[in-house]
């Protein structure tokens, strides 16, 4: 299959986060922050390069809202090209990753960040059916497809 | 049958174990021929055996002429080749090898009707190992006999077989290398210039194919047939040939085939220029340089610069094909590039230009190397040279790198820069160096500086003397600060940049060696109490000791120059301990002053042949031990005493070591007690085994036991005895002493009243120390140390864990984590099983800290030894996944995270069936409070 976005820009990536005094001190309650979800996902393979979503701008920390309390997660998320076919299989990677790293009882939307594709109304629909993504992960090939995204390219 | 056969091998043998009775044995051979040859004629499955017969007796030496020639002949005429096995077919081709080999003076005179029969033969070959021998034939043939109306069918018998590719199956026994046979197959090609109206059509015919395989292999060939060919074979083909090389490079898919063509043209143009001396072939030269200029010096004039790269690969690849060449190309270029940079007005494209022009210079540099005659770049040296000096005052920081990189360059290509400019030169990099508002800048002219350093060290050597020295006698000026107000060049960085310069020669290291020591000198003296002026003596220590470094590597010059190191850097440190007795807190006491000092004096020391090394050690031990020096205090003198190259002797050992033990223990001064258990450490590893040492042993191991019980004394001096004792285990251990382990359990946990401390220490026993116990320093280190150590001392300690109570087990389990850890794994794949259940009984336990040691362990041990563990994969999981739950420590929660973690690199069919039961497990720490906790939990879950 060509390559649809054959010379992508290249981002700088951000710093690992510092680990703080409190963060050591077993007494303290942290939090679960937007910092700390995307931590979780800026590492998952773009399907088509060999860089990370974090790398080609795909992901940004400002576009992730997190309310721990109400166990809340949003995250958009911004296709490199309005055309890219790529975009639902990133969402579903995106959502398997936090299903596998996020606790049970958190409410995970991935949407597509507002005006930066062409079908997104369709994408968010199919990313926010959870009997869609449920029956996306039985097959074993799409599975297979996603799980090469989310193994760190390290 | 029967008869034949038995006929054969009887005479086979017969002719084996015949005396050597010359006209005897020519009968034989000549009778044994006519037989042989008779029996070609036979049954043809008899064939294959006299072949085998005809192979053996054709090697030897007695066969005749007409003997070598009635055997082709026959082999010719009576064997169908094609019928035979492979195996039999080898022997007929590794006799015509030899044959070509050894009795070539005999086949020529048989001219075409040999090439014809040898065609015949090697038709339809398919054998890789037969190939290798007919293609090494081939090409003796065309180099040495008339071929004849045959020349093309021998070309093709070849070439057919263009561009081999052979890959071996697993089962085959007897493989060939491909490469091999592939320049074997390239040396038949090129064998004669007789090929080149049939080879360079092939190459053409490759080269236009889309096969990249084909296309590197052919112009490999074009690259060993080009001088073969000559300019006469490559009249009618150059201009094809230059057009599918430009095509290659300038399309640059593939570096391999890039490279190929490069050395394609190379050995092209030399082809073409070895023939010059003709008026014809000349303008043959002329014709084919130009239509390379043609299409590569417009690109050079192009002010996008895009096809640069390539344009200049051609030219240089032109250029090194031959000195006409060469001349030719730096005639052509040089003043366009240099216009180019006069008239171009963006920073980018001068930039591009001065680099195209230095890989010029350099190729000439290299080309014209060995000729005494001037180089084309004379001409243009001046304007060159100016221009570099130029730019380095320039406004651009690419440009002044760019001056900086190429001027280094001109000094190292010859003639470009005569004798009497280099100072010159020298001079602007220091100057760059002191004054560039850049650091990059300043950095990169330092390195120049080094790298001219290595071509004339002398000339550097006084640049640096005079210009740079003198700027480490004053303060750095303040008046050209740069913006945040820090000096624009420090002391530091002059200091840094000698080392870097004199690391490069001997001769600059000498002169800089002391430049440091007197800098040094007076920074002690100065005696600031800015943390700065710490500072400023540590590095001027390092790079004291990286210049030291590198004079010692020439012997000659550093036995004299390090005697005189050696005596400055010593009397330093001992002026600064009598100085200091005073009490105050003084720089050169400071302790890494000391020890930077120390370890220039361990080069220096290290280096010395078994005399001075002798001599240095006596005056040592004389000034430590009969001046009256305040010993208390004595910090400086006691470090170089520990040093004992070359096995020197130690004079009056039994007083030193006296009084070595009583700093070592009672001395308040922290320093001193430490060098002085190292000293002693030394010594135990190097005196030899006997009575003395077992004394000593006894000796140190009474006087310290009783200060390592806590009631006694106060704790300072029990941490200074457990210093010692750490240091004798070491020296013990390595040298493998039967007493080490008494030593080691002692230290490792028998101290555990208050056992942090020793636990501390156990792990380093084990191994190597850099300063003092090295081999470096001719320290005694028995081969499979830590393996004897293991096995003597692993019993005790199993046999002590089970005795002692459960409080006292965590120190137990750290000394035998610290023992797994240094193991090979050979010697722990038999140790380990039985180690398991003590791992899985301390997991059980109630102390956090044996969690801990333990986790850590394991996790370093799984992925060593996955057969071991995967056999307790169920003794262990359990336990672990509780422990991810304990609620009052995190750092158990995350070791114990990590362990698992480990686990999944064990084989599949050990974790899988775990793998629903941990993921369910792990959905709890996901949820942790902490977040480091539920980082780990994330990574070992999703792994």
């Amino acid at each position: 299959m060509p390559l649809e976005n054959i010379n992508p820009v290249v981002y700088q990536v951000s710093d690992d986060r510092e680990i703080t005094a409190d963060e050591e001190n077993d007494d303290v309650v942290d939090l679960i922050d937007s910092r700390e979800i995307f931590d979780l996902i800026r590492d998952i393979n773009d399907p088509e390069h060999p860089l990370t979503l974090e790398e080609l701008n795909v992901l940004e920390s400002a576009n992730i809202q997190v309310d721990d309390k109400a166990s809340r997660v949003t995250i958009q998320f911004t296709p490199t090209i309005p055309h890219c076919s790529m975009a639902t299989l990133i969402g579903l990677s995106i959502q398997v990753k936090l299903l596998r790293s996020l606790p049970t009882r958190f409410k995970v939307d991935v949407k597509i960040t507002p005006g930066t594709h062409a079908s997104e109304q369709a994408i968010n629909k199919q990313l926010g059916d959870k009997e869609r993504v449920a029956a996306a992960l039985e097959n074993r090939h799409l599975l297979a497809v996603v799980n090469r995204c989310l193994t760190p390219a390290k | 049958m029967s008869f034949r056969h038995c006929q054969k091998r009887n005479l086979r043998k017969q002719k084996v174990g015949l005396p050597c009775h010359c006209y005897v044995y020519d009968c034989i051979v000549a009778l044994l021929l006519a037989f042989y040859i008779d029996r070609l004629k036979d049954h043809h499955a008899v064939t294959p055996h006299v072949l085998r017969g005809i192979a053996v007796l054709g090697r030897h030496q007695l066969l005749s002429g007409d003997g070598v020639a009635t055997i082709l002949h026959n082999l010719n005429s009576e064997v169908h080749a094609q019928s035979l096995t492979a195996g039999d077919r080898r022997h007929m081709y590794s006799l015509v090898t030899f044959f070509l080999q050894q009795r070539l003076t005999d086949i020529q005179p048989l001219g075409a009707d040999f090439v014809c029969g040898f065609i015949q033969m090697m038709d339809g070959e398919k054998d890789p190992l037969n190939l290798m021998l007919a293609f090494q034939s081939v090409r003796i043939i065309a180099q040495n006999l008339q071929l004849g109306v045959f020349a093309e069918e021998l070309f093709e018998v070849v070439a057919c077989y263009f561009p081999i590719e052979y890959k071996p199956t697993p089962t085959a026994t007897e493989t060939v290398d491909q490469e091999e046979l592939r320049r074997r197959l390239r040396q038949c090609l090129t064998a004669t210039s007789k090929f080149s109206e049939y080879c360079l059509p092939l190459i053409l015919e490759k080269l236009t194919s889309s096969v990249t395989s084909a296309k590197i292999e052919s112009l490999h060939v074009l690259t060993a047939g080009a001088e073969v060919f000559g300019t006469e074979g490559l009249r009618e083909f150059h201009g094809s040939l230059w057009s599918c090389i430009r095509r290659e490079i300038f399309s640059a898919v593939n570096d391999t085939l890039n490279r190929a063509a490069e050395c394609a043209l190379t050995s092209m143009v030399t082809a073409l220029s070895n023939d010059i001396t003709e008026k014809k072939n000349l303008s043959e030269f002329e014709e084919f340089i130009g239509r390379v200029f043609e299409d590569t010096i417009r690109h050079l004039r192009e002010p996008t610069q895009q096809m640069i790269g390539a344009s200049t690969e051609v030219l240089l690849a032109v250029a090194q094909g031959s000195h006409y060449a060469c001349q030719k190309v730096i005639g052509r270029v040089v003043p366009l590039l240099l216009e180019q940079f006069h008239s171009s007005q963006q920073t980018a494209q001068k930039k591009g230009a001065l680099e195209v022009l230095l890989q010029h210079i350099k190729i000439c540099g290299v080309t014209w190397q060995d000729r005494k005659d001037e180089s084309p770049l004379a001409a243009y040296r001046d304007s060159i040279f100016t221009i570099f000096v130029s730019l380095l005052c320039g406004a651009t920081v690419e440009l002044r790198l760019l001056a900086l990189s190429g001027l280094a360059q001109l000094v190292g290509t010859p003639n470009m820069v005569v004798d009497t400019e280099r100072p010159l030169v020298a001079e602007h990099f220091v100057r760059t160096l002191l004054g560039d508002r850049n650091p990059t800048v300043r950095d990169e002219a330092v390195k120049a500086l080094a790298s001219m350093a290595a071509l004339c060290p002398f000339v550097v050597r006084d640049t640096a003397q005079e210009m740079i020295v003198p700027h480490l006698n004053h303060e750095p000026k303040h008046e050209d600060e740069s913006h945040d107000g820090e000096p624009l060049v420090t002391h530091e960085f002059l200091l840094k940049a000698l080392a870097t310069v004199s690391v490069e020669h001997v001769h600059v290291a000498v002169e800089t060696t002391s430049t440091f020591v007197q800098h040094l000198e007076r920074l002690l003296a100065e005696n600031s109490t800015l943390d700065g002026a710490l500072h400023e003596a540590e590095v001027t220590c390092q790079c004291l000791h990286q210049a030291t470094s590198a004079c010692v590597t020439d012997s000659s010059i550093a036995q004299n120059l390090c005697a005189n190191l050696l005596t400055k850097c010593v009397g330093i440190l001992v002026h600064g301990a009598l100085v200091d007795s005073s009490g105050n807190k003084r720089l050169v006491t400071n302790s890494s002053i000391v020890e930077l000092l120390s370890s220039v004096v361990r080069t220096i020391v290290q280096n010395l042949d078994a005399d001075g090394a002798e001599e240095v050690m006596s005056l040592m031990v004389e000034m430590f031990i009969d001046s009256n020096l305040d010993w208390l205090n004595n910090a400086a003198a006691t470090c170089p005493v520990k040093f004992e190259p070359l096995q020197a002797h130690i004079p009056r050992q039994s007083e030193l070591i006296e009084r070595l033990l009583a700093i070592a223990t009672q001395c308040c001064h922290l320093v001193s007690s430490i060098s002085a258990a190292k000293c002693i450490g030394g010594i135990i590893n190097k005196m030899s085994a006997g009575r003395d040492l077992d004394t000593l042993v006894q000796t140190i191991c009474v006087s310290v036991t009783s200060r390592m019980e806590p009631s006694s004394v106060t704790p300072e001096q029990r941490g200074q005895a457990v210093t010692l004792w750490t240091w004798c285990t070491k020296a013990l251990v390595l040298r493998s002493h039967p007493q080490q382990t008494l030593f080691a359990e002692k230290i490792g946990w028998k101290t555990h009243s208050c056992a942090r401390l020793p636990l501390k220490h156990f792990p380093g026993c084990s191994s190597e120390s850099h300063d003092i116990l090295s081999s470096a320093m001719h320290a005694d280190i028995k081969i499979m140390y830590r393996q004897r150590f293991f096995l003597t001392t692993l019993p005790k300690l199993v046999q002590c864990f089970h005795q002692v109570d459960s409080d006292q087990k965590q120190y137990h389990l750290a000394a035998l984590s610290s023992l797994l850890k240094f193991m090979p794994k050979q010697v722990l794949i038999a140790e380990l099983p039985p180690l398991l259940p003590l791992l899985v009984q301390s997991l059980n336990s109630q102390q956090v800290a044996v969690w801990l040691s333990t986790l850590s362990t394991l996790s370093d041990l799984i992925a060593e030894m996955p057969d071991i563990f995967s056999r307790h994969i169920d003794d262990f999981l359990p336990r672990l996944l509780d422990l991810t739950q304990y609620r009052p420590d995190m750092t158990v929660r995350i070791s114990a995270l990590k362990c698992l973690a480990q686990f999944t690199t064990l084989p599949e069919h050990v974790i899988l069936p775990q793998q629903d039961r941990v993921t369910r497990h792990l959905v709890s720490a996901l949820d942790d409070h902490k977040r480091l906790v539920r980082k780990a939990a994330v990574d070992t879950r999703t792994k």
